[in-house]
């Protein structure tokens, strides 16, 4: 005897509370978890990476990799010398709640202040999984279209830091930034932007300011 | 994939002992395409109650309403931009859903 079930439920609505228990667990250890989210290829690692050893002497760190296959970018990110678990999403195009809950068993997270979660290469479904970050950084590389924020606007929306990378190359390229940082504050006006290059170290002095501030903010 | 998991957990609940099929609603923004969700569906109810049930997937497309102007249109791909003010503070009304809607079971 067949009978039908009214449901209604939202799919997200599981990944929502996972995630708050991740949130909860992180301001108990006063860490700043990042959900670093970007197209492919923008510059996450290189960020990460740089970050990290410019940082390492001060401050201790803890890393999220996530990607579809391959572990290449955990062994760039434990060359740092930094705690770091692979999470391979295989099928799956974004990181959710749950595989970082139990990724965290992993991570012996005494000591870090600070826990970088790389997120898969794609700026759609990733705007959609709260993982129970502090806070989404959108990563945007001057060799993109100045208007990545206008076509992915849930993306700058939700984050709350915008780094535009790879600013060495700006004499090479017909790249606007202005009307890059114009659009993203169009579609966030409380979007915080950085201009950076990993290769030469401009404008890093600014987001590492930025990342402790945070700290101070987590650790309270 | 946890369409699967909302299936078993109501289907528990009522005592059924088998769903046969699982009605699901997926905004056209959702970021999940029928494919893709078909295919993980499949994997996901293997071995359980759900097993060979028919999954139907009901597309909702996406609107999106301008903050300035209030009007309300298809955003054309992703670009939100208002068609009639020009405004970029349209946000969606609809287009994101990805929800379990009802299930038949037995
Ligand atoms: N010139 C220049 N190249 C950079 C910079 N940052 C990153 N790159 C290069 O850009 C390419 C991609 O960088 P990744 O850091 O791997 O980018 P990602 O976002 O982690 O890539 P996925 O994880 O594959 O999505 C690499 O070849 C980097 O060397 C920069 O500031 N300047
Ligand atoms: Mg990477
Ligand atoms: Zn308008």
């Amino acid at each position: 005897m067949a009978k039908t079930l009214e449901i209604r439920k939202n799919v997200l609505a599981k990944n929502d509370e996972i995630a708050r228990e991740n949130r909860e667990f992180f301001q108990s250890r006063g860490l700043a978890a990042l959900n670093f989210v970007s197209s492919p290829g923008a510059g996450k690692t290189s960020l990460i990476v740089r970050t990290i050893n410019d940082l390492k002497a001060r401050v201790n760190f803890a890393v999220i990799e996530g990607d579809q296959q391959t572990d290449n970018d955990a062994k760039k990110i434990e060359q740092t010398g930094a705690q770091v678990v692979q999470i391979n999403t295989v099928s799956s195009c974004h990181l959710d709640a749950d595989m970082i809950k139990k990724s965290l068993g992993s991570l012996d997270m005494d000591g870090a202040k600070y826990l970088f979660i790389e997120n898969v290469g794609n700026l759609v479904c990733p705007a959609s999984y709260d993982l129970g970050e502090m806070m989404k950084v959108a990563v945007m590389s001057v060799t993109e279209g100045e208007d990545k924020p206008v076509k992915y606007p849930k993306m700058f929306r939700v984050s709350s830091a915008l780094v535009i990378t790879k600013t060495d190359l700006l004499p090479y390229l017909d790249f606007d930034v202005d009307l890059a940082v114009d659009y993203a504050l169009k579609v966030n006006p409380a979007i915080k932007v950085f201009k950076v290059s990993v290769k030469n170290g401009e404008g890093l002095e600014g987001w590492y300011n930025f990342l402790l501030t945070l700290s101070d903010a987590a650790g309270r | 994939m946890s369409v699967a998991q909302i299936v078993v957990e109501r289907a528990r609940e009522e005592g059924a002992s088998k769903a046969l099929s699982v009605t699901v609603e997926v905004g056209e923004l959702s970021g999940v395409t029928p494919e893709a969700l078909e295919f993980c569906y499949e994997a996901a109810v293997m071995g359980g109650l759900a097993e060979g049930s028919r999954l139907v997937i009901k597309r909702v497309p996406a609107v999106a309403v301008c903050g300035e102007c209030g009007e309300t249109f298809a955003p054309n791909e992703r670009i939100f931009v208002c068609p009639k003010c020009e405004g970029f503070t349209a946000s969606l009304k609809s287009g994101e859903e990805l929800a379990v809607i009802e299930i038949e079971v037995e």
